[in-house]
């Protein structure tokens, strides 16, 4: 679905983009892909966003050890 | 042994003989550019020969062997890199762009800075799909060396992007060669072209000098003949380095006896080996066969999820941060390939919303796709639901309905390591494949699944005709 959704916004943005003006048919087009990604991700996501649900560098490659307690870096 | 057959020799053969003084690392050498300086351009594999360079560490390597200062399993042998891995000393690194033919770094990148430690000698810089395919090609021709050739049929492509590292190694150019991986640019080139290939967990292998097309995507790993090829190049290129904070603690040691002796877990996903090419699933079943007198199989489907859509969308909005630059130079308009031209000035359109509500997901899916993936050694699945395209074709016409597994999008996605073997031919003598997909850091099982396929099978020691 990505494949076929994000051309469609491009499209649109393209058309803005250049000046050659956005046209019925092509907005309709890149606002229902969008709307369909959006009712397939929905599903998976909370409500209440969760600051663990992003990885950060810290994590990506913790060695085990905190920093120390004065907050400089190890 | 004639010259002709050094190209085939497995890695460790290839480095007892070294280290035994029957074959000479310059000799070694010299093969290869010789058949890189001939043959590369047969397949478009080439892009660079490293002519003077690879004889200093050849003579190097000679010298030390000599002497009794071994380095390791890969003292005194060829290889060739993908060219978008940094090279100083003068050699180009063009990343298969027509722009940047002329583009030259200082340093050499992590990869080729470990396997130079290793005693491996590069020969060449290897053509490659023009900024790694991220620009949303649909045909073979998309580098300014050209479309990348099969050697197993001329006619049909070599896949990408790691296009030159695949023929290259396939048509016996270069013992081993080092490729990278966003999304399906190391498996699908090996089974395309019949090798064993190995992408690596994310973070195994430190990207420092490597073009960046997808920050959180990215993995470097070998194509090579075989399962203990692989090995024991990615003992030599992995590891911790301070210049990929990507990088994960640990180093990779290929120890292949030291597995335990016990009989592995598999699971297939059903619908995976759909085709209309009905050796791909025949190929498959096949190959299940071998693998069921060592591992109990079991068909499991995945949870339904929209994983190509999360994986597109961290890749296109990552590219967009890499690229979209071409737009504003006017570079975009001399990519190769028409259809991708207009790709960087469109990159800019993804939210920023829709690409952190990606990373999100990925976080969600990677807690529950790790308890799914518990019980099993690995998923096996064909790597590819066709043979290599012919080269007047588009993929989307081509690939229609097969174009993607989603195994693929899911490995990628989550960092999985993948291992691809070759497991016989289907349409026009093409080689067809099966990959071993397994959680973060298990290459060591991926790669004993791999060693005991190639144990009871041979398709892996087999090579295209006219390679001479």
């Amino acid at each position: 679905m990505a494949e076929a959704i994000w051309p469609a916004v491009w499209r649109a943005w393209l058309r803005v983009r250049y000046g050659a003006g956005l046209d019925a048919e092509t907005l309709e087009a890149a606002v229902r892909t969008c709307e369909a990604l959006r009712a397939v991700w929905q599903p998976l996501l909370t409500d209440r966003p969760d600051n663990a649900e992003l990885p950060f560098p810290n994590a990506m490659h913790a060695d085990g050890e905190p920093d120390a307690p004065d907050g400089d870096p190890k | 042994m004639s010259a002709a057959d050094w190209s085939w020799l497995p890695l460790h053969e290839m480095g007892r003989r070294l280290r035994a003084g029957e074959l000479s690392p310059v000799a070694l050498a010299e093969h290869c550019l010789e058949r890189l300086e001939r043959l590369g351009s047969r397949y478009n594999a080439v892009v660079t020969v490293t002519r003077e360079r690879a004889l200093a560490e050849a003579r190097r390597a000679e010298a030390e062997l000599r002497a009794g200062r071994d380095r390791g399993p890969l003292h005194g042998i060829p290889y060739g890199a993908k060219d978008l891995l940094a090279t100083g000393g003068g050699i180009p690194t063009t990343w298969g762009f027509a722009p940047l033919r002329e583009q030259r770094f200082d340093a050499d990148a992590a990869v080729i800075e470990r396997l130079e430690a290793a005693g491996a000698v590069l020969v060449a810089k290897l053509a490659m799909v023009e900024l790694a395919g991220g620009m949303r090609y649909d045909q073979p021709n998309a580098s300014f060396t050209g479309p990348g050739i099969n050697p197993w049929n001329r006619a049909a492509w070599s896949g990408g992007s790691s296009s030159g590292s695949a023929s290259a190694v396939a048509a016996g150019l270069v013992p081993f060669a080092i490729g990278t991986e966003t999304h399906g640019s190391i498996t699908g080139p090996t089974a395309m072209c019949g090798l064993t290939g190995l992408r690596p967990s994310f973070g195994r292998v430190s990207r420092r000098g490597a073009m960046a097309l997808s920050w959180t995507l990215d993995k470097i790993g070998p194509l090579c003949h075989g399962a203990d090829d692989c090995g024991l190049v990615l003992e030599a290129i992995a590891g911790p380095d301070p210049g990929d904070p990507a990088t994960l603690p640990g180093a990779f040691r290929y120890a292949p006896e030291a597995q335990p002796d016990r009989r592995w877990k598999l699971c297939v996903l059903p619908g995976e080996d759909d085709s209309d090419q009905p050796a791909v699933p025949a190929n498959f079943r096949a190959a299940l066969e071998v693998l069921q007198t060592a591992a109990e199989i079991e068909e499991r489907a995945l949870p339904e999820h929209p994983y190509h859509e999360i994986v597109m969308t961290i890749l296109f909005a990552e590219a967009g941060s890499a690229f979209g630059y071409l737009a504003e130079t006017g570079e975009a308009a001399q990519l190769t390939a028409p259809e991708t031209r207009t790709t960087p000035h469109a990159l800019a359109s993804i939210p920023a919303a829709a690409y952190v509500t990606a990373l999100r997901l990925r976080q969600r899916l990677h807690r529950e796709l790790t308890d799914w993936l518990a019980p099993y050694d690995a998923v096996v699945t064909p790597t590819l639901k066709k043979v290599a395209p012919p080269l007047d074709t588009t993929f989307s016409a081509y690939f229609g309905a097969h174009r993607r597994l989603v195994i693929t999008g899911v490995g990628n996605l989550l960092g999985w390591p993948c291992v691809t073997v070759p497991t016989g031919f289907g349409e026009r003598g093409l080689p067809t494949s099966l990959q071993f997909v397994g959680r973060p850091g298990s290459e060591a099982t991926l790669l004993a699944l791999a060693r005991h396929y190639q144990q009871q099978t041979d398709w892996h020691t087999r090579h295209p005709p006219e390679t001479q």
